[in-house]
């Protein structure tokens, strides 16, 4: 017996798709008869016969889809082949490796009930996988389906099921081999029976029966959809009806239904078109004007004279209104006999009066039906706050305008459209932000509205500090000892005036968190202090402000703050500069580095800086001079 | 009644009308012998033999060249191009013999033929065998063109287009040929042209598609109205010419449009619907009208058919995003 394997059949296609076969099994065949037309791309081949004998097996039925590479059928006999060429003229020899392969195993074919199974595509059309674990064993027993091998494909993992019953007497590879597709990847003596081709390829197992063509793969599905008759208006019609019903301007309340149900079919729709009064009377009377048969010429001239079409009487051929017929009307109607002559108001004229009325606020982001209903009911645009996701301005926030309910300019953007929640149900109450919490609200929003936010990074490095050394007095000195150098980003900087004022003086804002927000304490004339004196000063505010007896003078007038968020956690920032600050320095948790040094590779510690400015009023040349002066003053033993 | 395909629908609508129709003759590459890559015209020339069902060479000039003489002549010729892609050699003379045949002639003669041409990706096909180039014919004066979008529309549709008098491009998605059936009764009931069809209603968002992008479209509505978000969902059908009024008046109902097409996103049908909505029912937009489309590239292969196609998710997205807007 001999497997005859599904070659190339001359395009480099993957697979071909069995449009008939030309024998049955148990017939008497020659070699180079045709036995099976096959459909690939735009043809279908037929294959001859590569041996003379008795069929005895046929993979496959009409319809199936076939690899190239895969049975296609069996033959018993005396082994005659037909030459390979016949198969695949236009194949020139070195194309494709699976068709060599296919090849090959047609020039030695494998014994009886022998059967090699390869790895088919698993469906992502990559040209491998990789062995994850094998789940059987040679000399196991596996029924058609069962799971044999775990393969890892680029995106994932797939079980590929046994395509037959029998025993595994070979596996090709073991767990992280990569098999190429189309390559041997399991042998086994067959005991009958072959599993469907869903399980490996579920892709193209979806194909039925009747399905042609071979270019690529036409989804199949076997799912009975109905048309369904809408139902909004209480009238049974399917879309065709409606759609019909529409373009004859047909109001399908006056039909009557003759299909199943009492369904308004598209014959009703025509009867009721061509018999208005009997069953159905056509929609409004606006698409008159629209039906009559009238050329441009005369079209134009009805408009130029600001004519209504509906009160002129046709005589033209066929029904046609002619330009004399828009002059005899018109006529009649300067005349007095034939009532008024109505304007046609220009579409343009329509849209120009509504336009007008709206609100025309500029800058103000809103849809024109929002613009259109704000106008409508009095509400000036430019005083409602948009919550929509670019600013914009909502129905609901026009709604939320004319209750009073400005609220909604301070609070945190609240959810828009009436349209119930997607997700879970959100548990607590908004509250409204007062106090600390509130100015921070306004002065960063100030704050991201105005300035312009550079950032540089650095480590200071503190393995030469004296035992005992307080991190906090250090930074702050350090700070002061960079603007002595670097004075440009120890100023003040008025966006309105263009005004920069450059201070002699540092006073030090220093961010403090607190259960009531955040508040920054400053320290005046900090140059003139030592450490412990600077720390003895923070200590203060900072008492000052747990038993609320901060006073606003020891809370303005900053110059340049620092923000010590690393006694908590991270390591770098972006700190908010407030104007008309130009600067802020954060300070991340110190940490251990490996460095080279003289000795060789030593464990230093680390302060790690972040320094924000505002180029507006600085450069980037005077931050990193600033950073370097502060680097140098951290550096140093005490 | 029986469920049948998409692909099943054209072939009972051509040999209905073809067996009512005498002057009606089926031509082009493979469809006779063999019924078609497709099987759309499988059993036709078994039925009506050798004068009426023709295989042609592979010269598409040749087949659209054909068919202008056949229809100058009193034939309905209803050639298919196998692929839409390969319609490129005949686009000359659909475009400059065809379409404007009535007018050059003063309707001394008229073009009836019905072109039908396989369109659009997800098949895993080989290069330009996937493209959706409807908006190219749509440009044209004097063209329809139509876009079935399942198995009842495909047979309703394509039977007005055999017995329309002028030339209509009937555009079939193979990618939905045989993914639903409907239950169609072969009762040659054509369906109107140049008219969209509804098939969902709500007043929350409309959703606006054609053909095979009509199935994702469909999908996509059933996912927001879990939500309780309810929607219109239209298919045009008939993309040249182009029933605006439907549209108009969803939008004025719902506020909120947004197109699904699976061509490239510049110069497609939906950037028409968009301008003839933006220059006409401005004044009802709550949100800007969003646009789910395939890219400006040429349609990818295989693997990223997928990413390239609009899908569910896309097309809820952009949905959602028009619905939060405003």
């Amino acid at each position: 017996m001999s497997k005859f394997l599904l070659p190339d059949l001359g395009e480099g296609l993957p697979d071909a798709e069995i449009v008939k076969w030309l024998v049955k099994e148990g017939d008497q065949i020659t070699a180079g008869d045709d036995m099976v037309e096959m459909s690939t791309a735009k043809a279908v081949v037929e294959v001859p016969a590569p041996f003379t004998g008795t069929v005895t097996k046929l993979y496959g039925q009409p319809g199936d889809v076939i690899d190239t590479g895969n049975p296609l059928i069996e033959i018993t006999g005396d082994g005659e082949e037909a030459p390979i060429e016949a198969l695949a003229e236009d194949t020139p020899a070195d194309t494709d490796e699976v068709a060599k392969e296919a090849a090959i195993e047609v020039a030695a074919p494998t014994s009886a009930g022998h059967e090699v199974f390869r790895l088919p595509d698993l469906g992502e059309g990559l040209p491998d996988a990789e062995i994850v674990q094998w789940l059987v064993q040679e000399g196991a027993e596996v029924t058609a389906g069962d799971t044999m091998v775990e393969m890892s494909t680029a995106k994932a993992v797939v079980e590929v099921p046994a395509p037959h019953s029998g025993i595994i007497t070979r596996m090709h590879g073991g767990p992280g081999d990569v098999i190429k597709t189309g390559h041997p990847l399991v042998e086994f003596a067959t005991g009958g029976g072959t599993a469907p081709k869903t399980s490996a390829v579920p892709e193209k197992s979806a194909k039925s029966a009747d399905a042609a063509t071979v270019v690529g793969a036409v989804m199949v599905g076997n799912t009975v959809e109905k048309e369904s008759a809408v139902s909004g208006d209480g009238m049974k019609a399917g879309p065709a009806a409606r759609a019909l019903a529409r373009k004859m301007k047909l109001d399908l309340s006056g039909l009557k239904g003759s299909g199943k149900d009492g369904e308004i079919t598209l014959a009703d729709v025509r009867a009721g078109a061509e018999n208005p009064s009997a069953s159905a009377a056509p929609v409004a009377a606006t698409s008159a004007p629209l039906d009559l048969k009238i050329g441009p010429a005369a079209r134009a001239l009805a408009d130029g004279l600001g004519l209504d079409l509906s009160l002129v009487t046709p005589t033209g051929a066929r029904g046609t209104v002619s330009k004399r017929d828009v002059l005899v009307a018109a006529r009649g109607m300067i005349a007095g006999n034939g009532g008024a002559v109505v304007p046609v108001v220009a579409p343009g004229t329509v849209m120009g009066t509504v336009m007008g009325a709206v609100s025309t606020a500029k800058g103000v982001k809103a849809m024109p039906k929002v613009r259109a209903y704000a106008s409508q009911k009095g509400v000036d645009l430019s005083r409602v706050k948009g919550t929509g996701p670019i600013g914009n301005i909502s129905i609901d926030d026009v709604n939320a305008a004319l209750k009073g309910d400005f609220a909604v300019t301070t609070a945190a953007p609240s959810a828009t459209y009436q349209l119930p929640p997607r997700t879970a149900l959100v548990s607590g109450e908004p509250e409204k932000l007062i106090g600390p919490r509130r100015v921070m609200a306004q002065a960063m929003s100030k704050a991201r509205d105005e300035v312009v936010k550079t950032s540089i990074f650095d480590e200071a490095d503190i393995a030469a500090w004296v035992p005992g050394s307080d991190v906090t007095a250090r930074i702050m000195r350090a700070i002061i000892a960079g603007c002595m150098i670097e004075p440009a980003v120890n100023a003040w900087y008025n966006s309105e005036t263009g005004e920069k004022t450059t201070h002699k003086s540092v006073h030090l804002g220093v961010a403090v968190d607190s259960p009531r927000g955040l508040f920054v304490p400053v320290i005046q004339e900090a140059e003139t202090k030592s450490g412990p004196e600077l720390r003895a000063v923070l200590n203060t505010r900072r008492g000052a402000i747990t038993d609320g007896s901060i006073k606003p003078a020891d809370m303005s007038g900053a110059t340049i703050t620092l923000s010590n968020f690393g006694m908590i956690a991270g390591r770098f920032a972006t700190p908010i500069v407030v104007p008309p600050e130009v600067a802020i320095i954060g300070i991340g948790g110190l940490f251990e580095k490996l460095v080279m040094d003289e000795k060789g590779i030593a464990n230093h510690r680390m302060i790690p800086v972040s320094l924000t400015f505002d180029h507006r009023a600085c450069t980037g040349g005077e931050a990193a001079r600033f950073l370097g002066a502060m680097l140098a003053d951290l550096r140093l033993p005490n | 009644m029986d469920a049948i395909t998409l692909i099943e629908a054209v072939n009972l609508a051509l040999a209905s009308e073809m067996a009512r129709d005498e002057s009606i003759l089926v031509f082009g590459e493979d469809v006779g012998l063999n019924g078609g890559v497709f099987r759309a015209t499988d059993g036709l020339h078994a039925k009506f033999g050798d004068d009426r069902v023709m295989d042609t060479p592979l010269a598409e000039a040749m087949i659209a060249g054909l068919s202008v003489g056949l229809a100058a002549q009193g034939f309905k010729p209803v050639p298919e191009i196998q692929f839409m892609g390969f319609v490129f050699p005949a686009f000359n003379q659909i475009a400059t013999a065809a379409a404007r045949m009535r007018n050059r002639t003063r309707g001394r003669l008229s073009q009836p033929m019905t072109i039908r041409m396989p369109y659009g990706g997800g098949i895993h096909a080989p290069e330009h065998h996937s493209e959706s180039t409807e908006a190219l014919f749509a440009h044209i004066p004097g063209l329809k063109v139509v876009i079935p979008s399942n198995p009842t529309r495909a047979y309703g549709l394509l039977l007005a287009a055999l017995r329309d008098p002028d030339p209509v491009l009937f555009l079939e998605p193979k990618r939905v040929y045989r993914l639903v059936k409907h239950e169609v009764e072969d009762n040659g009931e054509a369906f109107p042209l140049e008219t969209c069809f509804i098939d969902r209603e709500g007043d929350d968002i409309t959703l606006v598609s054609w053909g095979a992008m009509m199935h994702e479209t469909l999908l996509a509505a059933t996912e927001l109205e879990k939500d309780g978000v309810t929607v219109d969902v239209i298919d045009v059908a008939t993309i040249a010419p182009m029933d605006m009024g439907t549209i108009f008046e969803s939008v004025r109902k719902t506020g909120r449009l947004v197109i699904v097409q699976e061509a490239p996103r510049s110069g497609g049908i939906g950037s028409e619907i968009a301008a003839e909505v933006a220059e006409h029912e401005i004044m009802s937009l709550l949100a800007p009208i969003g646009r789910v489309a395939g890219y400006d590239t040429v349609m990818p292969y295989a693997k990223l058919e997928g990413q390239y196609m609009p899908s569910v998710e896309r097309i809820l997205e952009e949905a959602r995003r028009i619905l939060d807007f405003s």
